[in-house]
């Protein structure tokens, strides 16, 4: 069973300007697809829940058909990983912003470290992922481009493109 | 009827009325799209879109359940 419409998370986080608040055609296809392989996955994960499971037992069954759905979509177990990494450590309550500053930084080495040391839990392992993520998607958005110093250069050029063309005449 | 009495799903039940409800939300997105389309608004699919499209979504759905109703009659009696 394969999702229908594999698409790489990146692209379906950045929607255009003017349709800010709209849901893209692709990012709706994509869900009803993922809900779909979601719900077939739950059958089999709760079947084994007895009469009275309780929450926990019944988001663990939850939790692992979101898994399987995952890696029905195309993804592997350590994109998994940072993708729960991320999301178990990141705050859901502040709309889609990638806050990465000094202190997630040095978290981040303090974990490396620890790692490298033999003594990472797993929890700290799942937050290691999540940081790791976080960090790559944070260098990789437009909030981390040097847009200043390219329009600077692009004005140096420019000005240089018409001052040659006037020595030229 | 007896309120207290609890249930349990055959599985193959919650399989299929999974697969309905996606066949179904996949209708109403279909029609919609093409009366966007049709109103040349082709960017903007509105509630009103997904209004109009039930109907026919449902319609759907309902044939799709019955022929593969009779399919599965077909299958077990040969």
């Amino acid at each position: 069973m394969q999702l229908r419409t594999p698409i790489p998370l990146m692209a379906v986080k950045k929607q255009p300007e003017s349709n800010s608040g709209k849901l893209h055609e692709t990012t709706s296809d994509w869900f009803r697809e993922f809900l779909k392989h979601l719900e077939l996955f739950m059958v089999g994960t709760g079947q084994s829940l007895a009469a009275n499971a309780v929450t926990f037992d019944l988001s663990l069954a939850a939790m692992r058909a979101v898994k399987l759905t995952l890696l029905e979509s195309g993804m592997d177990n350590e994109q998994i990983r940072h993708l729960f990494g991320r999301v178990a450590f990141e705050d859901l309550r502040v709309a889609d912003q990638l806050n990465w500053n000094a202190e997630l930084n040095e978290r981040r080495f303090q974990l490396i470290d620890r790692d490298i040391q033999g003594t990472l839990s797993q929890t700290e392992q799942l937050e290691l992922a999540g940081l790791t993520q976080l960090m790559r998607a944070y260098v990789d958005s437009e909030m981390n481009l040097p847009l200043e110093g390219a329009r600077k250069l692009h004005r140096l050029l420019t000005e240089f493109d018409s001052e040659s063309t006037e020595a030229g005449r | 009827m007896d309120q207290s009495k609890t249930y349990w799903i055959d599985p193959c039940a919650a399989q299929a009325l999974a697969k309905w409800k996606a066949l179904f939300a996949e209708q109403v997105m279909i029609h919609a799209k093409e009366l966007a389309k049709k109103e040349n608004s082709p960017g903007a699919i509105t509630l009103d879109h997904y209004r109009e499209s039930v109907s026919m979504a449902a319609q759907f759905l309902v044939n799709a359940v019955k022929d593969s109703d009779s399919s599965n009659g077909r299958q077990e009696a040969a």
